[in-house]
């Protein structure tokens, strides 16, 4: 905090974080980490997979400060260059596979009416979903990012981030269900 | 709108979260940091030591060229035997025709190419202790058939003494002579020592072959100048005929 408190401007420390000033880098990595882990945290189910993603990210954000255009927000440039490094691992270690999987119980419309879910109940929820259908609706409905560049980042076809969407927000009604069953030993809701 | 509602509603608890990294985060990432900025230096270091071997090799490869560049220029080969003090040659004066100094010792110039011939035109041996080289085929064997006596030998020994004197005051002087001026030079010395020869010779007898040679000298001359008026006319009238052809 004192090091923010130091360099209070935060143009300031982006320019000295540039230049390699590790107090500035402190400053930023202070104020941005734990944002960044949530966001990677958001594509990988274990902790520490999502934290060796994050400190990729923050490496590459130091290394290449200087290419830095202040034409958009900092916080926007970090967030993205995290969802990449979360894609690029999932890719390397899990290998993400853009499949269809089997519709699992009846056909069910995608109408979740629990809007008091628990953060964690959240993640759990989308944990459970396959990586490819994850990623997507992650993309799609937490990032706000567009089919478009959904298909250009995952190097997918539009259509497949499309499919992926829908599988994945019915899966997550499936598990949304199970869980309000298992919750209140009913299956309305 | 369901559907809608339910996704703001985990965007809105997802942007709201936060997971506080562990201290060892950091300190991966400052430990890449570091090990990035030594890999950037040692680049850098090795640009300047490729750069500074480049620039030895490009000397290296000049010294190598200008050295088998030397053979072609001519040489100034030094007889370090001789007994007086030579004064070196630069290769610019060896250039020019006219030998202005008459050295004391005995010095060679000649081109490379030329090193591997028995007999060249270029060379110039000046030898000053009694042998002097003779042109003419007939005053050399002249020269080795007349036995020299301790009196003629005494007289060539001033006459050559007197040369190289006069070479001597030359170089202190400064005063230049040309190639014609020594050679006439020569000749006369030549010509002084065989004449003494004929007339103070023992038994007072007239050498043929000194005499020949004399007056082959005499001649050569005007037979030379023949040769001149002979291309001079030539060339006056091709001029001539050039001038009034343009006309």
């Amino acid at each position: 905090m004192k090091v923010i408190t130091f360099f209070n401007n935060e143009n300031q420390l982006l320019k000295k974080a540039a230049k390699g000033n590790r107090e500035a880098q402190r400053g930023l990595y202070d104020k941005y980490s734990p944002k960044m882990l949530s966001i990677c945290r958001r594509y990988l189910k274990d902790i520490m997979q999502a934290e060796e993603a994050m400190c990729n990210g923050f490496l590459k954000i130091f290394q290449n400060l200087e290419n830095f255009r202040e034409e958009g927000s900092f916080e926007g440039w970090m967030r993205r260059i995290m969802v990449n490094e979360s894609i690029s691992y999932l890719r390397k270690e899990q290998k993400i596979t853009f499949t269809d999987y089997e519709d699992q119980g009846d056909e069910a419309t995608y109408s979740p009416q629990d809007s008091d879910l628990e953060v964690e109940h959240i993640q759990a929820l989308i944990d459970q979903l396959p990586d490819g259908y994850k990623t997507v609706f992650v993309m799609y409905a937490v990032e706000g990012f567009k089919h478009q560049e959904i298909a250009i980042m995952l190097n997918i076809a539009e259509s497949t981030s499309k499919t992926q969407l829908f599988k994945a927000r019915k899966m997550l009604q499936q598990k949304l269900k199970e869980s309000n069953t298992y919750k209140y030993g009913t299956d309305e809701i | 709108m369901a559907p809608m509602k339910f996704e703001e509603n985990i965007r809105e608890r997802l942007e709201q979260r936060e997971i506080k990294p562990s201290v060892k985060a950091w300190e991966r990432i400052e430990r890449d940091l570091d090990a990035s900025a030594k890999r950037k230096n040692k680049k850098g270091y090795s640009w300047l030591i490729m750069a500074a071997g480049f620039t030895g090799v490009l000397i290296l490869a000049g010294l190598v060229f200008f050295k088998t560049e030397m053979p072609n220029a001519p040489q100034v080969v030094i007889n370090p035997n001789v007994e007086n003090s030579v004064e070196k040659n630069t290769v610019e004066e060896v250039k020019k025709p006219d030998v202005k100094q008459v050295e004391s010792g005995e010095i060679q110039i000649a081109r490379s190419e030329e090193m591997a011939k028995p007999t060249s035109d270029k060379q110039k041996i000046i030898r000053p202790q009694g042998q002097v080289e003779q042109k003419s085929s007939v005053a050399e064997s002249a020269s080795q058939n007349i036995k020299i006596e301790e009196p003629v030998q005494k007289y060539i020994d001033e006459e050559v003494n007197a040369l190289l004197a006069k070479a001597t005051e030359q170089q202190k002087t400064g005063v230049a002579y040309s190639d014609l001026e020594i050679e006439k030079l020569l000749r006369d010395a030549q010509r002084d020592i065989i004449t003494e020869k004929l007339f103070k010779n023992a038994q007072n007898s007239v050498n043929a072959e000194a005499l020949l040679y004399e007056v082959e000298e005499e001649l050569d001359p005007s037979f030379r100048d023949r040769i001149f008026e002979a291309l001079k006319d030539g060339f006056l009238k091709a001029r001539e005929a050039v001038v009034s052809r343009n006309n």
